[in-house]
């Protein structure tokens, strides 16, 4: 008896749990893009709107900016020498396209960085 | 005849292993990503090339994973998401006295597959494919020659 009280001791005292966050980026806002207006806006009312892309991506004459948000979110436990760890990343991303004069043509905006969890590697997925 | 163990050479005994297992060069890891949404197949089946263009599938799929310049100059859109779960097995090897190896052990590797749209400079798409995104863009963009450094005198 003495010993399974020692053994269960053990365990729960070599056992760790964690979670951790990163971001990456600012969070984008809906409203600032909702403002801009396709036909109408140009690359520098959304560099002044949005700030400086995280990317541009030459289309021919034409181009493409992207803005984004990540979230990962990690959690686990570790048992003596065996872990297990979930993560989940997921994002917030905006794409604008522009055409030869620099007017806003096309604007894709998903949002999902508030949807990251801390699950456990076994919970199922949303 | 049975032999049973003092309570003193059983918690020895649970000292001892719970001491080499805590100090062990081996370890195990359970890992599971879930990496941005996956794509929805059945919207993706929605587009029909020839007919569709672009504004269709920014509506229907959303802000693409990825954006790069086509063949032809237009854009390809992928749209991907990883769902991986596997077993590592870490284990470190001392080599001198300083310093040691880590080697990592991956049953699977995973990578990030979806879909891929091409369109044409019209807008409208032309291709779809589905693969590892890696792959699809080392196949389907658009290649521009090397800037070339000129030594300035």
């Amino acid at each position: 008896m003495r010993t399974l009280v020692v053994a269960a001791a053990a365990a729960l005292l070599l056992t760790g749990c964690f979670m951790s966050r990163d971001r990456i980026n600012e969070p984008l806002e809906k409203q600032r893009i909702d403002a801009l207006q396709v036909g109408t806006s140009t690359a520098t009312d959304v560099a002044n709107t949005l700030g400086a892309p995280a990317e541009v991506v030459q289309l021919g004459k034409r181009s493409a900016w992207r803005y984004d948000f990540t979230t990962e979110k990690t959690a686990g436990f570790t048992v003596i020498i065996v872990s297990f760890l979930n993560t989940d990343r997921r994002s917030d991303r905006c794409w604008l396209f522009f055409d030869e004069a620099d007017v806003l043509r096309h604007v894709a905006t998903t949002l999902e960085a508030a949807d990251t969890r801390y699950d456990m590697p076994w919970e199922e997925e949303d | 005849m049975s032999r049973r163990l003092s309570p003193g050479a059983g918690l020895r005994a649970v000292a001892l292993a719970c001491a080499f297992l805590g100090a062990s060069c081996v370890s195990f890891q359970y890992e599971r990503e879930l990496i941005e949404r996956v794509p929805d197949d059945s919207v993706v089946a929605t587009f029909v090339p020839g007919q569709t263009v672009l504004t269709d599938v920014l509506a229907g799929m959303g802000a693409p994973l990825d954006v790069w310049e086509g063949p032809a100059g237009a854009p390809v859109l992928a749209y991907g998401g990883l769902r991986s779960a596997e077993w590592n097995v870490d284990v470190s090897v001392p080599v001198t006295e300083y310093a040691s190896a880590s080697l990592a052990y991956t049953e699977s590797r995973a990578r990030t597959r979806g879909y891929m749209l091409l369109f044409g400079p019209d807008h409208r798409l032309e291709i779809v494919r589905y693969g590892l995104l890696a792959d699809l863009r080392r196949t389907y963009a658009r290649r521009r020659p090397a800037s070339v450094d000129e030594e300035v005198p």
